[in-house]
């Protein structure tokens, strides 16, 4: 008898006129209603890509037994034919269709987050359900149950195994679900490890919020991959940002010790001040040094030749940059003035560790310019810095 | 140009290519015949100062980094011969709108920061937060670059 009406329903499956409700189902009109959207899940088997019309139609249809529930349980005829069937495609039953929809899982989605929300008003599935769902397993179809509510001899004890296997099933929904966000992720070219880390958040987050919702799985599994990827867009550009605060913490100098973001983002905001205040204040002097001198481009550039090929200065470099950045305006002339020599030699010293092929360029540059002046500013300088 | 770290480029030029830089500026300057005429030091002070930025936009790559771009359009509003500046399809404003929408739920402490950095940073009005990190990154190497060179220069120069 099992396997007849097993046949039977396989062979109906393709046939989209088919009516489980044609075969024997005593209730006809909520059979049918369930039935017009269990022909769309047939439509859908093998692929969840129509997971919204489906959806929502289905929605629409889950919600009527989840009201009707208790007028199922009492309209239902206890018969055995007719539970037999509804215990196979027990599409309302909770115990039943756990199992049933594991081993149907790569057939269809919806399946799967129906039994989620099944379970919740609907009486369990009996036992007497665990032999007819395992001749189904071999059939490996996905079938359309009617109502079967009838299943529900014995409610409680069914309840907890269900949710466990439904909530595998769902897990295991959820993870494909996900992989297939994660190709879409991988389109934008994201990490490839976070879609898997994320899939387990939000497995145990669907999990978490299963029994609440009632009547919006759909929406929920579209809300889902909507989050998912926002998640995780939000993830990426977090460590994109923080990857960027490491590499300015490098440059901005005593941001070692400082830990956490926003204080170090106060720090570089005053470096950067003070640096454009730096600029401020040379240029300044510039000014006032312009009208004593020439500029003779090459000269100049001779100078700053200069600057560099030194290497015997013992100068502390570390002096340099605390000095530097935090003076104000005015505390900079006085000490200036007075460590002008020692600055120059620091920053000679420092370029000369910073800028090693500088040392190159400048060394050739050296021979082009006049030589006669040059001895000049190299006593000059030497004096300067030798004390 | 790979530098130390493989995703963001912050490569900046030599200290002489600054140098280079300014010192054209600065004669640009003197020819036209600035000094000792105009009334007040800080005119001159504020043409150094922009001939310092410029030269250190100009030095840093030009049009290629958003800030050094956005210095140079400042600096050249009315008359510009001097920059040119590559086409760019305009799409960016609306995408910038709507990453600012998003970027206020986002860490507000973060971006609280970012707002005063983007003050700071030229260009970094329509900037999202991790590129306007990047950009600050470079434009700070820059800096210290202009401001070392500035330095040589003032030692260089000052009367012993």
């Amino acid at each position: 008898m099992d396997m007849s009406d097993k046949d039977e329903f396989a062979a109906k499956k393709r046939d989209l006129d088919w009516r489980i409700s044609d075969s024997n189902n005593p209730m006809s009109a909520p059979s049918q209603i369930m039935d017009s959207s269990f022909r769309q899940n047939l439509w859908d088997d093998g692929g969840f890509n129509v997971h919204t019309d489906a959806g929502t139609s289905f929605r629409g249809n889950v919600d009527r037994p989840l009201e009707m529930g208790g007028w199922n349980m009492a309209q239902f005829p206890a018969d055995s034919g007719f539970i037999e069937r509804a215990a196979k495609f027990s599409f309302f039953g909770c115990g039943s269709f756990g199992e049933l929809m594991m081993m149907n899982q790569h057939s269809n989605g919806l399946f799967v987050q129906d039994t989620q929300k099944n379970q919740i008003g609907v009486a369990t599935g009996s036992k007497q359900v665990d032999g007819p769902v395992k001749v189904v397993k071999e059939n490996g179809s996905s079938n359309v149950s009617e109502d079967s509510q009838s299943s529900g001899g014995n409610n409680g004890h069914d309840d907890a195994k269900c949710m466990e296997i439904s909530s595998k099933v769902f897990n295991a929904k959820k993870r494909k679900r996900t992989g297939k966000d994660s190709e879409q992720e991988d389109k934008k070219e994201k990490d490839e490890q976070s879609p898997n880390s994320n899939a387990n958040k939000t497995n145990s987050g669907k999990q978490a919020s299963d029994p609440v919702k009632d009547g919006y799985i759909h929406m929920r599994a579209r809300r889902g991959q909507a989050t998912n990827s926002h998640s995780l867009a939000e993830r990426i550009r977090r460590e994109k940002i923080s990857e960027r605060m490491k590499f300015l913490q490098d440059l901005v100098p005593g941001c070692d010790k400082v830990t956490g973001k926003a204080v170090m983002l106060d720090e570089i905001i005053n470096y950067v001040q003070s640096l454009q205040c730096q600029i401020e204040f040379l240029s300044m002097k510039l000014s006032a040094v312009n009208p004593v001198l020439d500029f003779n481009l090459e000269s100049l550039l001779a100078k700053d030749a200069l600057q560099v090929p030194a290497p015997t200065f013992p100068q502390d470099m570390s002096m340099l940059y605390p000095p530097l950045p935090y003076f104000s305006q005015k505390g900079f002339m006085q000490p200036n003035l007075s460590s002008m020599s020692t600055l120059n030699g620091g920053l000679k010293r420092q370029e000369t560790h910073g800028y090693e092929s500088d040392q190159h360029n400048v060394v050739q540059m050296n021979p082009e310019t006049s030589t006669a002046p040059d001895h000049e500013k190299d006593t000059t300088a030497n004096t300067e810095v030798e004390p | 140009m790979a530098s130390a770290d493989k995703t963001i480029n912050t490569d900046v030029p030599e200290k002489d290519v600054f140098a280079i830089h300014f010192l054209q500026s600065l004669s640009n300057l003197r020819t036209q015949n600035l000094f000792n005429s105009p009334d007040t030091t800080n005119y001159r002070v504020r043409k150094i100062k922009k001939a310092a930025y410029v030269s250190m936009a100009r030095a840093a790559g030009g049009t290629s980094r958003l800030w050094s771009r956005a210095l140079l359009r400042r600096a050249t509003k009315g008359n510009n011969k001097i920059v040119r500046f590559p086409r760019k399809k305009r799409k960016v404003t609306w995408k910038i709108s709507s990453k600012r929408r998003r970027s206020d739920q986002r860490a507000p402490v973060v971006e609280e920061a970012a707002e005063r950095l983007r003050n700071l940073v030229p260009g970094g009005g329509g900037m999202e937060t991790s590129k306007l990190m990047e950009e600050t990154a470079h434009y700070i190497k820059c800096l210290s670059m202009q401001v070392k060179v500035m330095q040589c220069l003032v030692d260089g120069l000052s009367p012993k």
